[in-house]
């Protein structure tokens, strides 16, 4: 996996490339503008983080060329300014995520996780929740080396709730995500999914939680939670 | 906007001259009857008195009336220093016997003895004419002669203008006087105001005390008690101002002084536990300065003084705290506090702005999250209430004491035994949300007396909102 950090400020670009190193990925780094543009231009990478307040060529620009170029590396765009214009424009451009300085390293690091598998998600990459997997292409999920008895509506419903993991999933999204098989979808057959889902997955460290007049949120299982 | 400032002089001359004025030319016009009436009263009488001298001259012989006038009487009867003076005798009628024959008769004949005045013209002169019927009774005639004596005007229009002029002059003196008196009373009674005006003109924009009223006319005293009001609270204003920067300086310097002296500290250190220990005290100190700096920022940004305008939308309040509660939902499951949504509406419109009212409901989350202690709940939920609709955030946490429940607004207050690392801003950026909304914002108990309730009530946007008829999850 290979991440771009282009950021001017030397500690905090340091810091990343630190963090992001010990996690695993092989990290470039630029420092203004027109190098992050010609180091998009000349490698392929599998994110890049972008600052916004570039010197030389402004962040929103070098995002601009990236996306005319047609690339489709996933864009994590960073900010010191807050204004919402700001981020709208970024979103727009086609920033693929944002993070407002300062921020926790340990937010940083599950984003770019997220984005990279966002990014191979049409190249045949499972989604994982603990020893829980599933494989989008083939809607089979496996849990370790047992692949798990769920019907192809269970299977639509976790892909959902593994898209979003860690956040809250309500029920007009798992009944936009399952409208291909059933015209207007109770409340109730949600309801018994996500029973017969949370009893297929007791033991894949998998656990869908019930947040109260929300919607549902499946998260890794922590070993000592109760 | 008015071309021209009105002024008050202007205006108070108006309407008094709009009075005087016809005052002025009512009394002109009476006058100069009044003034011919006296003029004519004092004149008449002598000019009738030449009239009976005449008659006295005239005599009737054998019939026939003559009169005997000799020269020396003429000249006594036509002198006058002023006036120049005519007769006629006339005997029967229209038969001019002596003196002008152009003196007109008078319309109606007097009777016998009687004698009566009025107004002719001779030639080109207006002349005062009085007509005597002298009767010829026991003489040789019969029926009445007629005496007529008329004089030229001078005297009386002398006399009418002496006594025109005699009543008008007061007149147009008061009117003249009162011009003057507006002027110079209006000049006098602004004056105050003008020393006023120096006075504040040569104030310091630093001060701020009040205006002094006791000199001012009355009728601006209001005005100035208004002002000084202003004065007030501009006063305090500034001084809440001042507060929160003292504050807000200590507020960032403490912290920082903290990272300066912890990162010195681990440089000196040779020991990786102890560097550490001094690395996590730096952590846990930015974490804490960045919270401080973004609450000091959205406190900027919401309050009137920063001058952006507060664009109010219609919006659906339900989506709006739904989705904020969704954002809060992994912060509260870090802790293992169970944070759910309620509503009894699956929509409600209200007029407000989407970013602060998220930013309000963060900060209460936020708040309830850091002091509900693990295995806590907290219940987000929007219900209508009349015509308010109600935002309430209750947590089963340690509550907020009654004293407290108002200070807890108050820039950077935090409660006395406070165990979280809050700022102490939270509530005050919530409550300038919710003045800009012009909603209200109270704390209470929670259920069974435990815990904390925080209501919003803003005001409904009169439309159709639709109940919510799917069971919640």
């Amino acid at each position: 996996m290979r991440i771009l950090i282009a950021e001017d400020d030397p500690a905090l670009a340091d810091g990343l490339t630190h963090a992001l190193d010990q996690a695993g990925y092989a990290v470039d780094c630029a420092t203004n503008g027109e190098q992050a543009n010609l180091m998009l231009h000349d490698a392929v990478y599998d994110l890049a983080i972008l600052d916004i307040g570039l010197p030389r060529l402004d962040g929103t620009e070098v995002l601009r060329r990236l996306r005319q170029r047609g690339s489709k590396t996933p864009i994590l765009v960073l900010t010191a300014r807050d204004a919402i214009e700001d981020r709208v424009l970024g979103l727009d451009l086609g920033a693929d995520d944002y993070m407002t300085k300062p921020f926790n390293l340990v937010e940083l690091e599950a984003r770019v996780r997220a984005l990279i598998r966002r990014g191979q998600l049409g190249s045949n990459m499972a989604l994982m929740c603990g020893s829980l997997a599933l494989d989008t292409s083939a809607r089979r999920a496996r849990c370790g080396e047992l692949t798990l008895d769920i019907s192809a509506r269970e299977i639509g419903v976790l892909e959902v709730l593994m898209l979003r993991q860690g956040k809250v999933v309500n029920k007009e999204q798992i009944m936009e995500a399952l409208c291909t098989w059933d015209e207007g979808l109770g409340n109730n057959a949600i309801e018994v999914y996500i029973h017969r889902l949370r009893k297929k997955l007791e033991m894949s460290g998998a656990r869908i939680r019930t947040i109260r007049g929300l919607g549902y949120l499946l998260e890794e299982e922590k070993a000592n939670a109760t | 906007m008015r071309p021209k400032a009105r002024s008050l002089r202007r205006q108070l001359l108006a309407w008094l001259l709009a009075l005087l004025i016809p005052l002025l030319l009512i009394g002109g016009v009476t006058s100069y009857f009044r003034a011919y009436q006296f003029a004519n009263l004092a004149y008449d009488r002598s000019l009738f008195r030449t009239a009976l001298a005449l008659a006295d001259q005239v005599e009737v012989v054998k019939g026939k009336v003559v009169v005997d006038l000799p020269q020396k009487a003429l000249d006594l009867l036509e002198y006058d220093k002023d006036d120049l003076v005519y007769y006629r005798l006339t005997y029967p009628q229209g038969n001019t016997i002596a003196g002008d024959a152009n003196l007109p008769l008078p319309t109606v004949l007097p009777n016998a003895g009687k004698y009566l005045y009025y107004d002719a013209t001779l030639g080109e002169k207006l002349v005062r004419v009085v007509a005597f019927s002298l009767p010829l009774m026991g003489t040789s005639a019969q029926g009445t002669a007629l005496v007529q004596v008329a004089e030229t005007k001078s005297k009386r229009d002398q006399l009418a203008s002496e006594i025109i002029t005699a009543m008008m002059l007061p007149q147009v003196l008061i009117v003249l006087l009162a011009v003057f008196m507006v002027h110079y009373g209006v000049r006098r009674g602004l004056a105050s105001l003008d020393t006023l005006q120096h006075a504040i003109e040569q104030r310091s924009h630093r001060d701020l005390s009040s205006v002094p009223i006791e000199d001012s006319p009355r009728e601006v005293q209001p005005l100035l008690h208004s002002m000084n009001k202003l004065l007030q609270r501009l006063k305090e204003s500034i001084a809440v101002q001042q507060r929160f920067t003292a504050n807000a300086s200590h507020q960032l310097r403490t912290p920082l002084a903290g990272l300066q002296t912890q990162a010195e500290m681990a440089l000196r250190e040779n020991d990786p536990v102890r560097i550490r220990y001094a690395l996590e005290w730096i952590q846990t100190g930015t974490v804490r300065l960045s919270h401080l700096i973004n609450q000091l920022l959205s406190l900027a940004r919401v309050e009137p003084a920063s001058g952006r305008e507060t664009n109010l939308h219609t919006l659906d309040l339900v989506q709006i705290a739904r989705e904020t509660t969704s954002e809060w939902v992994s912060a509260a499951l870090a802790r293992q506090i169970d944070l759910g949504f309620e509503s009894s509406q699956l929509q409600i419109s209200i007029s407000g702005n989407a970013l602060m009212l998220r930013e309000m409901l963060s900060n209460l989350l936020d708040n309830a999250i850091r002091y509900t202690p693990s295995q806590g709940k907290i219940t987000v939920a929007v219900s209508v209430d009349g015509k308010y609709v109600k935002l309430t955030v209750e947590d089963n946490g340690p509550g907020i004491p009654l004293d407290e429940r108002e200070r807890v607004f108050e820039r950077f207050h935090r409660l006395p035994e406070s165990t979280g690392d809050g700022c102490g801003l939270g509530l005050a950026i919530v409550r300038e949300i919710a003045l800009i909304h012009q909603a209200e914002v109270a704390i209470a108990d929670g259920t069974d007396g435990r815990g904390t309730l925080v209501t919003v009530r803003i005001g409904l946007r009169e439309q159709l909102n639709r109940p919510n008829s799917a069971s919640p999850a």
